[in-house]
């Protein structure tokens, strides 16, 4: 699986929110977009699960993504959303997650046993079998979450794209869903705001500032107190400790 | 959790049963229990009734009537059900997005300035087709994305007095005395004349419902998640909002060209039911068409027996109870919406 950027600009209005970004994501491999609110992040992510359009500066494994249709498209890349509205708080844990095999059934085709199997193999596995007839508006935030991970995992996905996935968590669940994302067989693209996660978990970082991407790299390179002065413009103390990093505000 | 489902949907049409067999027996003129059984047993078995008039106010006015109230019970509720989905709100209701407004503006055009006049039948009733689609299309193209409560009840507040107004100046427009009557009729909302021709229609409008919400059941569930969800599990979701919406206006005209407006049976039932089976739409519409059949019919007894001779608007009923439930709702959501 290959993702390719390549000379995206976009605006909203007169305002530019990307102004000629590339990039490259490739592999099994898990990428942070990471850079100050405003810098292009969450648009750029937009364009990728095909949101916004992307005009042909987008191409999935060589075929521009406009190209691809719908549900051959959903199967490869999965969003781990976060819902907020109030229409599915009576739904089931195992309703929500069975949506994600949406993209394997045409229209007026119901889920099948194969779909059933599939459901079950996940929700053993991210230890939500017990919840399955819980109704989702009672669940914990954590649970939640991961309600919305198994519907990613249930879509089969070569690609998981996350947008801020840990902003309304508890640090534990945080942990949780990076672990959880570690072991995911494919590739993971999110923007974060949480540097020391971005340290710990990501093996590739493009650091965003103004709609254009400032720099590519590990987190060793990139995470330095210099680069996040560039970005953030704040002084920051960065510390190694056995090869890993810890960013002080 | 089937099992319970299975219970459910059994004890409700068990009490369809009860409630629509027992409202024969009430109603404006006083007949006996033994006159009613006798025409039931003539229109059964074909025989001869012990007395053609009685037989009459059985078979050809209350027994439509009350037909046409469970019916027109369960189709308001699953458009109710419809719209809730497909604006992503538990506040959506024919009657409060405004196209019932819409719809009654439509049928009361046809009948006063003659709109539509070059087709042969059902003028009516496409009008007011019309109207709704144009009403229920306004609103969700003025919702967007937003699923903010606040925002969807102030649009449909525009659109409703705005085809409300429509509908009223078109009645006053009117130079013909019956006409005005009978168009100030899609105002009011009520049963009485209800005939076998109009049960037919209405029960097409709701097998067609039932049809179509079992065979796109994958897609409606997939839409509670959302717009966005919905585009990136690989939904068209704007040619399903069409279907949605088309959907749910033929459903609106019918009833309305029926019935008049009738308001708020497509916000509580569903509101109920979700409660009971949940928000998945295979028990959620079979459940709700049962209680809003159930529902519809109880008010309308009432309605035609409380004040008797006297005949009260089914709409009032309705609305005595559905606002209350209306303003409930909207207080425990914003109340969230806080918190």
């Amino acid at each position: 699986m290959k993702i390719e950027v390549d000379a995206l600009s976009f605006s909203v209005g007169k305002k530019r929110i990307l102004n000629g970004v590339s990039a490259r994501f490739e592999g099994r491999k898990i990428y942070g977009i990471i850079g100050p609110n405003g810098s292009g992040k969450t648009t750029l992510l937009r364009h990728l699960y095909r949101q916004y359009p992307a005009n042909g500066h987008v191409r999935v494994d060589g075929v521009r993504v406009e190209q691809i249709p719908r549900r051959q498209y959903a199967r490869r890349i999965a969003v781990m959303m976060q819902l907020q509205s109030f229409a599915e708080s009576e739904l089931r844990v195992s309703e929500v997650v069975r949506t994600g095999r949406y993209p394997y059934k045409k229209v007026m085709m119901p889920y099948d046993r194969g779909d059933k199997a599939i459901l079950e193999e996940v929700m053993r596995e991210t230890s939500l079998w017990a919840l399955r007839d819980r109704r989702v508006g009672t669940l914990s935030g954590g649970e939640m979450q991961r309600v919305m991970f198994a519907r990613c995992l249930v879509q089969r996905p070569k690609a998981i794209l996350l947008d801020e996935p840990t902003n309304h968590l508890d640090i534990q669940y945080r942990i949780e869903l990076m672990k959880r994302l570690r072991a995911f067989d494919g590739m993971t693209i999110m923007t974060l705001h949480d540097l020391n996660l971005a340290a710990r978990y990501c093996d590739t970082i493009y650091l965003m500032k103004d709609g254009t991407i400032l720099a590519e790299g590990t987190p060793a390179e990139l995470l330095t107190a210099e680069w996040i002065d560039r970005a953030f413009g704040v002084r920051v103390d960065v510390l190694k400790r056995d090869g890993e990093i810890f960013i002080g505000l | 959790m089937k099992r319970f489902y299975w219970i459910i949907c059994l004890t409700l049409a068990l009490f369809l049963c009860a409630t629509a067999f027992g409202a024969l027996f009430w109603g404006a003129a006083s007949l006996t229990r033994g006159d009613v059984l006798d025409a039931l047993r003539a229109l059964v078995t074909g025989g001869e009734a012990a007395n053609p008039n009685l037989y009459n106010l059985v078979v050809m006015v209350r027994l439509p009537r009350v037909c046409l109230c469970v019916l027109g019970g369960a189709v308001l509720s699953i458009v109710g059900i419809l719209m809730q989905t497909l604006t992503g709100n538990p506040l959506a209701e024919p009657y409060v997005l405004g196209v019932s407004s819409g719809a009654s503006a439509g049928a009361a055009g046809a009948i006063v300035f003659r709109w539509f006049a070059f087709l042969p039948v059902g003028r009516v009733v496409f009008s007011a087709f019309v109207g709704s689609f144009i009403a229920i299309a306004l609103v969700v193209a003025l919702q967007g994305k937003s699923t903010s409560p606040v925002r969807l009840v102030l649009t449909d507040m525009g659109v409703s007095a705005f085809f409300q107004a429509a509908t009223t100046l078109i009645i006053y427009s009117s130079n013909n005395e019956a006409q005005a009557r009978s168009a100030q009729y899609w105002l009011t909302g009520s049963f009485s004349g209800s005939n076998w021709a109009d049960v037919r229609v209405t029960l097409a409008a709701l097998i067609l419902l039932l049809i179509l919400c079992r065979l796109l059941e994958k897609e409606l569930d997939l839409l509670l998640l959302g717009q966005d969800a919905a585009a990136q599990s690989g939904m068209n979701v704007r040619a399903m909002q069409l279907v949605l919406i088309l959907l749910s206006a033929l459903a609106v005209s019918v009833v309305v060209s029926v019935s008049g407006l009738v308001g708020f049976v497509g916000l509580i039932i569903p509101h109920i039911m979700r409660r009971v089976v949940g928000t998945s739409h295979r028990p959620l519409v079979a459940a709700s068409a049962l209680a809003g059949g159930c529902f519809l019919n109880l008010a309308d007894t009432v309605a035609r027996t409380a004040f008797a001779p006297q005949e009260m608007p089914i709409g009032v009923m309705t609305a005595f109870i559905g606002a209350p439930v209306f303003i409930l709702m909207i207080r425990r959501i914003c109340h969230e919406d806080r918190g």
